[in-house]
């Protein structure tokens, strides 16, 4: 069956994990000449989330502000798969702007779960975990600001990987917050998602934040983990931890020991600062980011009975944005208004660094990698957090620190909890991806990901 | 003690340039309060002494000064809801709404 084929079976198109798929231009850049025989992604099928822009499909960032948006230009991410000769399928489903962990705040509708349509996919790159999950595309690329890859990896039971902030260039992904954001990767196996990465990765001119670096260069995978040590922070083990998400973790440590890595707790005492920090941050730096959005040059305008420009912008912005982008809008203009930034985000920032010198800290005394679970829970019901927003920031609970700290991180299918995939979290010093991944692949390769673990 | 009132959404919400319907207001307050208190234990955090964090390199590296080829000029009309002789068409700005 092809890639075409299996995007449009009905079982595939109930998940509305796709916002955008042109069969007819998938089939003419299938037809192109290949770049080399041996080029690293020859032939391999790649679903794209929609806040990152493509030429040939629409990028409307899953919002009726956006609606049937095309960029006149490519993400370099973009423009770097295709040299690689990959294929670029469809654009996948999100929340509105990348704001949510579950994939219900599309203004196209919510993605469903693959294993169980009752339940979410993880957010907000939850088209691109499904389409992954439902082996529809090889491998999809996401975006994260506070964890949008690696959650909805962990629900779908794929493997995410978040990169360094630097690693792979923002240039073509729509800003949410600057300072956070990264493009990262799903794939059904940890090798396939690294070479995504080592083809997206690298240094890039239309980037001032994208590091100055060679692009990832992957390590030969060892066949034990002797000499690496491995931190586990017991504040990623809370008393109220899901209990197969405990299991999944605790069978997952087992098997560090028993591939020889040096185990040993470690503490990062800040990390329940890491998810007030972050709502301060993300929704400052998207109430800043997100005031283009106004009708005047692109996107689509609404009309207004009231007269005047001013109020043409808050009608479009007012229409066009849906329940959370505008929550995240308003508390990002309040947290920055005067009388407020002292008391929210200039705490945040000191908050920030906090959470930043915790890692750096155990980093410097010899951890090589730190395991966590990647989310509280499995995969929660749909509208189980619909009325509760700070509900829904906790499933980003251990997921956020490495965004705020711009670290690596990863997330690998580590068993079942009554069907439902259970992920564990690797988090690395700053673009240490080559031996995070290596680490990762080993540990994969002695886990079974369908094995209940309770 | 709340933290936000209804008058102080509408007010942030228009420097935001939002409209939110008279309906809304009263969850979207709500729910604001809810965040800000659970945002506002941040506000014990005390001030470390060293060099602060940022993210990404502590310098933006530099081009080399050269001379390259321009991108092609984006075709704004493509774009753009409402354009003539190349501007931009806008409601007059006279009515700014005294802001």
């Amino acid at each position: 069956m092809s890639t075409a084929d299996r995007l449009e079976a009905p079982a595939i198109r109930q998940l509305n994990a796709v916002l955008a798929f042109d069969r007819a231009a998938l089939e003419a850049q299938a037809a192109l000449p290949r770049a080399s025989h041996a080029a690293p992604l020859a032939g391999v099928n790649v679903a794209v989330k929609d806040n990152i822009c493509t030429l040939e499909l629409p990028t409307t960032c899953a919002s009726r502000v956006l609606e049937g948006y095309r960029s006149p230009y490519e993400a370099t991410a973009v423009s770097r798969l295709k040299s690689a000769d990959a294929l670029i399928v469809c654009k996948t489903n999100m929340d509105e702007f990348a704001m949510g962990s579950s994939t219900e705040h599309s203004a196209y509708g919510r993605v469903l779960h693959p294993l169980d349509p009752t339940r979410v996919p993880g957010g907000s790159s939850g088209g691109s975990a499904a389409l992954v999950a439902a082996h529809v595309v090889d491998v999809a690329l996401g975006s994260e600001t506070g964890g949008s890859v690696r959650q909805p990896a962990s629900f779908c039971g794929v493997v995410g990987v978040k990169p360094t902030y630097g690693r792979v260039s923002r240039y073509g992904l729509v800003a949410f917050g600057s300072s956070l954001d990264q493009i990262g990767v799903f794939a059904r196996s940890v090798r396939e998602a690294g070479q995504v990465v080592a083809v997206i990765s690298g240094r890039d001119p239309n980037d001032a934040t994208a590091a100055d670096r060679d692009p990832l260069a992957l390590e030969r995978v060892p066949e034990s983990l002797r000499g690496v040590t491995v931190g586990v922070p017991q504040e990623y083990y809370p008393p109220e931890l899901h209990g197969a998400v405990r299991a999944g973790c605790e069978r997952a440590i087992r098997t560090l020991h028993e591939l020889g890595a040096d185990v040993r707790p470690v503490t990062l005492p800040h990390t329940r600062l890491a998810i007030p920090t972050y709502y301060v941050i993300s929704p400052a730096e998207a109430s800043s980011n997100l005031a283009r959005y106004d009708g005047v040059r692109y996107g689509r305008r609404a009309t207004s009975e009231e007269p005047g420009v001013a109020a043409l912008y808050r009608a479009t912005r007012g229409n066009g944005f849906g329940p959370e982008v505008r929550r995240r809008i308003i508390l990002g203009t309040y947290v920055l208004s005067a009388g407020y930034y002292e008391a929210y985000y200039a705490k945040a920032l000191i908050a920030r660094r906090l959470i930043a010198d915790d890692f750096r800290r155990v980093f410097r005394q010899g951890v090589d990698l730190l395991f966590t679970p990647t989310t509280p829970t499995p995969a929660f019901r749909a509208g189980a957090k619909a009325d509760d927003p700070v509900a829904m920031f906790l499933a980003d609970v251990f997921t956020c620190p490495a965004n705020l700290a711009g670290l690596p991180a990863m997330s690998i299918p580590i068993g079942r909890g009554d069907g439902l995939p259970i992920g564990g979290q690797l988090i690395a010093p700053a673009f240490a991806e080559a031996s995070m991944l290596a680490a990762a692949d080993v540990l994969a390769g002695s886990l079974d990901p369908a094995a209940e673990v309770r | 003690m709340s933290r936000i009132d209804p008058a102080e959404v509408r007010r942030i919400a228009r420097l935001a340039a939002l409209a939110v319907a008279d309906d809304e207001l009263p969850a979207l307050t709500e729910q604001l309060e809810r965040i800000l208190d659970y945002v506002s234990q941040i506000e014990s955090v005390a001030e470390p002494a060293g060099p602060s964090f940022r993210p990404g390199p502590a310098r933006a590296p530099l081009r080399r000064d050269q001379i390259t080829r321009c991108k092609p000029p984006i075709q704004i009309e493509h774009f753009a809801p409402a354009m003539e002789d190349g501007l931009f068409v806008v409601p007059k700005l006279p009515a700014m709404d005294g802001e």
